[in-house]
């Protein structure tokens, strides 16, 4: 039981800590609106490896494990919760399915890994995510082997400035099959997804594909690896915010004054602190386990679960208690807290919400009995 | 970052749980029905080395880590809560300050006999009028001579009744507050004090609370823990470390309500099919789960800081806090899935919610736990601001 990081896993939370102090924290009090903003920063990534982390050195990335990976979005996510659920999907549910799946175009990979193409996985139509039979974009085979693909995908991120999307869809034979899409091709159109009320610097657009052809080779395996790391880089996301928050939230209370005392000096403000540090210190734990689990084989006991649920709704409880810290000045956007509260709100259209990952976890408890 | 246990934790966590699946389960009704204390138990704890889990085998330990320390509390508190507090108390709160703060002939005459079984051990801390504000007490300890003269009531002594070796803190110099305490130990044989009331409780019914009563008790001034005035940091310290038992108390009183419960709710049916499968129950299946992981990860998380000399203190306050509210939480959901046979004892059910609710208050109630940890988290934000 060792709950310090390793060298490593400690040199890229640094690097990645300063540069969320000098590149992302000031400007993303701005960044508010408008994900264009930051795509600056997401370039600046690349250049740090940090579009690469699970992929291996060989194929252009960084080789480093899921436990970096999430450490890495912790920080990013401290600054801008927007950027890092970008640089959470490149990573972790789009190129960590083709790694997982060993696509076997190396080229194309290392352009991935390598942050010079963005890569988005294409998932969701408006129906219950767990449920792969509601998925209705269809995928008919061709006579030389490729497919046509038609159908509407919605809330994809990084859906208009990534070069390629791993899109799932149904065969004729009702089959699942996940395609390689190049969004340049013919047939693919898409457009910003409706304004959320958070994340708004992260890059959502809805697809729709017809009669879009994909060759053979651009078919790829499935993998139940992305869909651990959908919800584990949420997980992450929501760390970060929690961080954020409480950060806000302490600070403010040590510095604003009422009955000519700090109000953090009231007990009340002290009982939110404190639940809040303790829901972030179980949060982590649950996360870091996941993520060593991850890091070094399957996950198991529903860990990656369980941390999804917790850090998504301690996210939640943790950025209401900070804007309930800052009084009337919490609602105004000279704080970074109403944001923190916002992406809180917005961060289950990441992965499945805490409804249905509970129903997973509760699945498995009565298939244990 | 590494979460698995060695080959020695794997082991104890195998040796407690089983021992809680064949002595400590079978009868942890009973033991709350008569409120008898479960001597029988207590003696296998002996032999198992649990009872000085992490004193040193020189001094007649088990030589055991904190987290294996933690690890066994869970699972003996599993089989039995009223089992887990006297081994807890024991442990933490009789073993460890002697351990950090006595010297060689205090380990020789008592933390051996002690950490082997052969003797047991109360903290008496708290009085009538004194509790979370510790500092408050009234007992005194004033020196004469060779020795000290103990006059006072202590509260709420866990195994109080039973024990004949006592942790005692008490004002050797009454002028001052937190300056003025020292700790002591007192041997009950060599110099008897008197047991006093002996309370009714809620839950834990198996482990004797009883007020202790010292009148002109002459205690050697040998038996001094620690030096003068150093009682209140022995004190606190010795509850940092005791909150990490008391965490894991809770933990296993939820970890069988949530088993009890999840094996009923696939045994019962409702409107045509096992209630497990209703989305409701489901929903706090899952959080019980989950909660319940996150608690042991605290613990752990405290078990290992203290294993590491590192100031541990937010750490252990936490995992009391979240484990003891969690437990609570669990064992009121898994009464509720039981529907009405939750609330009669052919079950256990009722019994987990009765038992579970003592850890938001001893060693340190929810309130104090807050307190402790706001502090440290406000000074910790103070700080990086400069
Ligand atoms: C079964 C049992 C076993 C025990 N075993 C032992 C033992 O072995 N040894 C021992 O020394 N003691 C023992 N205790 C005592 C226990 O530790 C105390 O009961 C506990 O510390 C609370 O003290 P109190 O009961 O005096 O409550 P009080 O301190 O009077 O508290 C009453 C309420 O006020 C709150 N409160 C107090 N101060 C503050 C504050 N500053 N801010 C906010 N809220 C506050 C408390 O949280 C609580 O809700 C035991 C108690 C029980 C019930």
């Amino acid at each position: 039981m060792d709950f310090a990081l390793d060298e490593t896993q400690q040199m890229i939370r640094d690097s990645v800590r300063s540069f969320v102090s000098g590149q992302v924290r000031e400007p993303a009090m701005k960044w508010n609106e408008g994900h264009g903003d930051a795509n600056a920063a997401l370039k600046e990534l690349g250049g740090l490896g940090l579009l690469g982390i699970l992929a291996p050195e060989n194929a252009g990335g960084a080789g480093l494990d899921v436990a970096t990976l999430i450490l890495s979005l912790i920080e990013l996510a401290t600054g801008d919760a927007g950027l890092a659920a970008m640089v959470a999907h490149h990573n972790g549910p789009a190129l960590g399915h083709l790694l997982d799946a060993d696509f076997s175009d190396k080229k194309l990979l290392s352009r991935f890994a390598s942050g010079d193409a963005l890569l988005c996985r294409a998932t969701d139509e408006g129906q219950a995510h767990l449920d792969s039979a509601t998925v209705e974009t269809t995928a008919t085979q061709q006579p030389d082997g490729g497919w046509q693909v038609s159908g509407s995908k919605r809330l994809v991120p990084l859906g208009t400035l990534a070069s390629h999307a791993i899109v799932s869809a149904k065969t004729l034979g009702g089959a699942d099959i996940h395609l390689l899409v190049d969004l340049s091709a013919p047939g693919v159109s898409r457009q910003a997804s409706a304004s959320l009320v958070g994340l708004s610097t992260c890059d959502l657009a809805d697809l729709t594909l017809s009669e879009v052809q994909v060759p053979a080779a651009m078919t790829v395996g499935s993998s139940s690896r992305a869909v651990a790391l959908g919800r584990l880089t949420t997980a992450a996301i929501a760390l970060g915010v929690t961080r954020a928050a409480l950060a806000a939230g302490v600070t403010y209370t040590l510095e604003r004054k009422q009955f000519g005392k700090p109000i953090a000096r009231f007990q009340p403000m002290q009982w939110q602190t404190a639940d809040s540090a303790t829901e972030l210190e179980a949060a982590e734990l649950l996360t870091y386990r996941a993520a060593w689990q991850l890091s070094t084989g399957d996950a198991r006991d529903f860990a990656v679960e369980k941390a999804a649920v917790f850090a998504m709704e301690a996210a939640q409880r943790v950025a209401d208690r900070a804007l309930q810290m800052h009084g009337g000045y919490g609602y105004t956007e000279d704080f970074p807290v109403e944001r923190h509260f916002r992406d809180a709100a917005t961060l289950r259209l990441l992965t499945d919400g805490p409804d249905l990952q509970r129903v997973v976890i509760a699945k498995g408890l009565a298939q244990a009995v | 970052m590494e979460f698995a246990l060695t080959e020695i934790q794997q082991m104890v966590l195998e040796t407690a749980h089983s021992f809680a699946d064949n002595e400590l389960l079978p009868n942890a009704a009973a033991t709350d029905k008569t409120g008898q204390f479960p001597a029988k138990s207590v003696k296998t704890l002996a032999e198992l080395g649990f009872l000085g889990m992490a004193v040193d085998e020189k001094w007649g330990g088990a030589g055991f880590d904190n987290l294996s320390y933690a690890i066994a509390m869970e699972e003996i508190s599993r089989g039995c809560a009223s089992t887990g507090v006297i081994m807890s108390v024991n442990n933490s709160l009789v073993c460890d300050p002697i351990k950090k703060f006595g010297n060689d002939e205090q380990k020789k005459k008592f933390l051996k006999p002690l950490a082997q079984g052969k003797r047991l051990g109360c903290f008496a801390l708290s009085e009538p009028g004194s509790g979370s504000d510790a500092a408050g007490m009234r007992t005194t300890a004033i020196l004469d001579g060779d020795h000290y003269v103990i006059n006072g009531t202590k509260n709420w002594i866990t195994s109080g009744k039973e024990a004949d070796v006592c942790v005692l803190i008490a004002h050797s110099d009454p002028s001052e507050r937190h300056k003025g305490i020292s700790a002591f130990i007192v041997d009950r044989n060599e110099t008897p004090y008197g047991i006093g009331k002996v309370e009714d409780k809620l839950g834990i019914k198996g482990s004797s609370t009883t007020s202790l009563v010292f009148e002109n008790v002459r205690v050697p001034a040998a038996n001094r823990l620690g030096a003068e005035g150093m009682g209140f940091k022995v004190a606190m310290s010795t509850l940092d470390g005791g909150r990490i038992g008391i965490a894991a108390q809770a933990l296993g009183i939820a970890r069988i309500a949530f088993e009890e419960a999840l094996a009923y709710s696939r045994e019962r049916s409702a409107f045509g099919k096992v209630i497990g499968d209703f989305g409701a129950i489901r929903e706090m299946l899952a959080d019980m789960a989950t909660e319940i992981d996150a608690a042991r990860l605290l613990i752990w998380r405290a078990a290992v800081g203290k294993d590491r000399g590192e100031n541990f203190g937010k750490h252990s306050a936490m995992a009391k806090l979240y484990a003891s509210e969690m437990s609570a939480r669990v064992c009121h959901k898994a009464l509720q899935i039981h529907g009405g046979y939750g609330y009669v004892k052919e079950y256990n059910a009722e019994r987990h919610v009765r038992d579970a609710r003592i850890t938001e208050i001893y060693e340190g109630t929810s309130e104090i736990q807050r307190l402790v940890i706001a502090r440290a988290t406000q000074v910790a934000f103070a700080k990086a601001q400069g």
